[in-house]
Formats: structure tokens, sequence, C-alpha cells
């Protein structure tokens, strides 16, 4: 079939220019030049978080529509057990040179336009959870009230500012805040037309360590000798313990055959069920891979304890040891008969 | 006043059986609708597929000491049973009930020796030809969501 189209070479450049510039230039660039956050809290303090940013437009005057309608976008990381979303522990404002306002809630129902999910589970899929070494932490999203028609070649300078009470799990918390900040037209969205291939600001605050209660402390920015997945969970679950035989040299440094000692094992009248401490196919740590040193153990605590349908476990009071259980490694890694225990306890908070 | 002649008048009948058969050949056909059929869950089912907050761990957790590949549930009448148990929206058999038997989107369990009756949603796909139940529970805490997805045992 014959074409009538015809494009010399130097117009087809041209044609080809203009579509990728129409592309790339639909973009606002966002950047938190500093980040003044505390490092230190107690429960119950309500913190100020403050991030100061600038955002250059750049988008194409062809573009539709045009001006361009954006809110301010914060995605926000935060410990579950803070309930920052759902108990209203956090409000956000901000200054700008567009104007001052506050952020409020994102809506459940608003889609993220990159990845068409929602924006808490598009962050959540983009970022994960952050610099955490637990996943007990979820993204929370804010939009401003107020929506901008932008245009192109403006630079916006502002604050946010994020008033957060901290601690609502009753619990000490130990863990690496997270800041994405974007408009809502664009989202998430890479461009590898700007230099850094983003056109979103992902930023991390200092380690927050969070005291003042009588509650464990959960540390997700320190590798722990074990940690448990989920890291709060009922009997009724399946939890999988993960021991780090690379963390620090310990007396196991040197063996790949590992089992887990449950010294003692509470229930809710207060009694303790024991002589757990077995080495057993049932108790074997497995390693993830021959030479990660991580080695795993999946238990469903019912049914690993014999429970009958009134007995309710609070806690695991455990060691983990050779296949001999001669060699014992506890709390901060320290071995023999009477290392500290490791401690987990069942709750949901 | 002219006389109709015979092949006139044979025509004229002619056209009049033709017209006749014609409009007796005509009937209204009724549409039947076609009605959702109930579906049917009843039989015994088996796990293919865990996850625990989105990540699989169907052969993480199917060892010797734990079976999903045991794991039965079956449906009959308005009872369940569960055979080898593992974490699960019910620890005990009892009664079932879905919401809308053509077009279920709920489940209903109450196990026996129970008055709480506990529902989840659950969706009822056909995947490769072949229907797959799956069920999304919490057996512990409240933010760890299970998903057992479930095919029928021949």
């Amino acid at each position: 079939m014959r074409s009538y189209i015809k494009i010399k070479g130097r117009n087809l450049w041209k044609l080809c220019m203009l579509a990728v510039l129409g592309i790339s230039l639909t973009c606002c660039y966002v950047l938190v030049e500093k980040i003044d956050q505390p490092t230190t809290a107690v429960a119950g303090q309500t913190i100020t978080i403050n991030l100061r940013d600038s955002v250059n437009t750049q988008i194409s005057t062809n573009q539709s529509p045009y001006p361009q309608p954006s809110n301010f976008v914060l995605a926000f990381l935060a410990p579950k057990g803070w309930d920052v979303a759902d108990n209203n522990n956090m409000t956000v404002s901000y200054t700008s040179s567009l104007g001052n306002g506050n952020m409020q809630l994102m809506p459940a129902s608003a889609i993220e336009p990159n990845s068409k999910l929602t924006w808490a589970k598009a962050a959540t899929a983009k970022f994960g959870i952050g610099k955490n070494l637990v996943n007990d932490v979820e993204w929370v999203v804010f939009q401003s009230s107020q929506q901008y028609a932008l245009t192109n070649g403006i630079n916006i300078t502002g604050n946010i500012i994020i008033k957060l009470k901290v601690g609502a799990d009753g619990n000490n918390t130990y863990y690496f805040p997270e800041y994405v900040t974007c408009d809502s037209f664009d989202g998430y969205s890479d461009d590898t037309y700007w230099n850094n291939g983003k056109i979103y600001s992902q930023d991390n605050g200092p380690c927050l360590l969070q005291t003042g209660t009588n509650g464990d402390l959960h540390d997700y920015c320190n590798p722990q000798l074990t940690s448990f997945n989920p890291p709060k969970s009922l009997d009724n679950e399946f939890i999988t313990l993960t021991y780090n035989n690379k963390l620090t040299p310990t007396v196991l440094s040197n063996t790949t055959n590992v089992y887990l000692c449950v010294d003692s094992a509470y229930l809710s009248d207060g009694s303790a069920i024991t002589n757990y401490c077995v080495q057993a196919e049932k108790s074997n740590l497995v390693q993830t891979t021959p030479t990660s040193g991580l080695f795993n153990l999946t238990i469903w605590p019912r049914s690993y304890f014999g429970l009958t349908a009134s007995q309710t476990l609070t806690k695991l009071v455990y060691h983990i040891t050779d296949q001999t259980g001669t060699k014992r490694v506890g709390y901060g890694g320290v071995s023999g008969s009477s290392s500290p225990a490791f401690v987990y306890k069942f709750g949901c908070k | 006043m002219k006389k109709i002649s015979r092949l006139e008048r044979f025509n004229l009948l002619l056209v009049f059986a033709v017209a006749l058969i014609t409009w007796s050949s005509c009937k209204t056909d009724k549409i039947r609708s076609l009605s959702e059929p109930v579906k049917d869950i009843s039989g015994t089912w088996k796990i293919v597929k865990a996850t625990r907050n989105g990540t699989d761990i169907t052969t993480v957790v199917d060892t010797n000491i734990y079976n999903f590949s045991k794991f039965r549930l079956s449906f009959s009448g308005n009872g369940y049973t569960v055979t080898n148990p593992l974490p699960f929206i019910v620890s005990a058999n009892g009664t079932y009930s879905v919401d809308n038997p053509q077009y279920p989107f709920l489940i209903t369990f109450t196990a026996t020796g129970t008055t709480t009756p506990v529902s989840t949603a659950f969706t009822y796909p056909i995947v490769n030809g072949v229907r797959v139940l799956t069920l999304v529970f919490s057996p512990g805490c409240p933010q760890n969501a299970y998903s057992y997805s479930f095919v029928k045992v021949n």
C-alpha cells in the first residue's frame, strides 16, 4: 500500500524531539533541601518535624490540562503501632510561596497516577519499608487541601510542618522515619529527563528513638541477632524466627546447624511450659542460602506447644543452640548457661 | 359488471392462502432469561497457595511438621469440616453460609460450640479451567492477613 505521508529526515528528527520534550517537560521536580527532625522523643509527646522544600515546574504548555492542577503530597513512613492514620495522631500544614494551608489524609480510594494503586499501596510497592529492618511500619499519605494550577517555569519554596504524637502503642520504638514529597498530578513518577531520574523527593530522617513506656523496645534501625516475622502476632499464626549468625561473633559462628531452645513458654495464667529446649527437626532453623548466615524456622505456636483451646501464650523465652544443646547463644550474643535469654511477646500492639 | 374469471378467482384464492399461511407462521418467540447458576462449593478442597501479608509461604510452611498439602476443607449441606488443621479462620468444624447463592461475596463460618459467626470475603474465579476458592482472613492479629487458595480434590 502506498503511503502518502512524507516526512523528510530533518523534520522527522524535529518531530521526535518535540514528542520527547512533550513527554519529559510535564513534571514538577520536588526537592527536600533540609529535614529538621528530633532524634529522641517520649511516648505521648507531640514532636515537630520540618521539611524545607522547593518545587521547580517544567510543564509543557501543550499539555492538557494546562495549567496543571496539583495538590502537594506527603507520604510519611511511621510505625504501625503509632496509629498515625486512624487516631489523628499526626497533623500536617505547610507554608509556601504559593500560599499556606493544611494537609489532610489522602482519600482511601484515591489512585496514584503511575502505579494505578492507592497512594499508600503505591508507596509500599515503590519505597518498601525505607531503611528499616523490620516490616512493622506503614505509609500514610497526606495531600494539601488546596489545589494549585501550576504553570511552567515557576519555583516554589516552602516548608512542610509535621506534628506527630509518638508512642500510641505503649512500646518503645527505634525506627527510621522516611518522607516522600511530590505533586498529585505526577505522583511517584520516575523520569530520566531529570538528573536523578525521578521527580519526587524521597528522604530519610535520622533514626528516631522513642522511649518513656514500660513496653518492649522495638528496634528497627539496628540488625538483631533474632527477629520474628510478623513482628507482632498471636499464638494462632505462623511466626518465622530468623537468627542472624553473621551479625556478631558467637560460639555458634562456625555452626550451620542451629536450633530453637525455648526455656519457657508463658501462658496467660502466669504458668510456664518447659521442656521445649530440644534439638529436633521441629526446632531446627534452616539457612536461607548456603552462605547467607540467616537461619529461619516457621512455627505455629498453638501446635508447637500443644496448647488446649483455653490456653493462650503470652511470651517465649528462648536461646539458640547447636545440635548438642551445649553451645547456647542468648541476648547480645552472650553464650553460656547463664546468658540472658531472648524474649518474644505475643500481642498485636 | 365484469364477471371474475375462473383464473382470476384462482389467483385471488392463492393470494389469500399464501397470506393466511404467512400470517399463521408468525408467532412471538419468548426469550427465556438465563439465570445465574447457584455457586456450588460442596465437596473437599485442598490448599494450592498460601500467603502471609502478601508473601508466599506455601513452601516455607509445608514441611513434615505443618502440611498445607494435607489440610482439607470440606463443605456438605450447610456444614463444613476441617481436616489436619492449620491456622485458619475457624478452629473447629461447624456450619457455613454464603450471603448470596448465585453471587456470593461473603462466607460465614460458625464453629460448633461458639455463638459468634466469623465472616470473610471470598473469591471464586475459574483459573486455567479450574475453580479456585480463595479465602482471606486473620487467625491472630487483625493486621496480619493470610490468604489460602483452594482447588477441589478430585
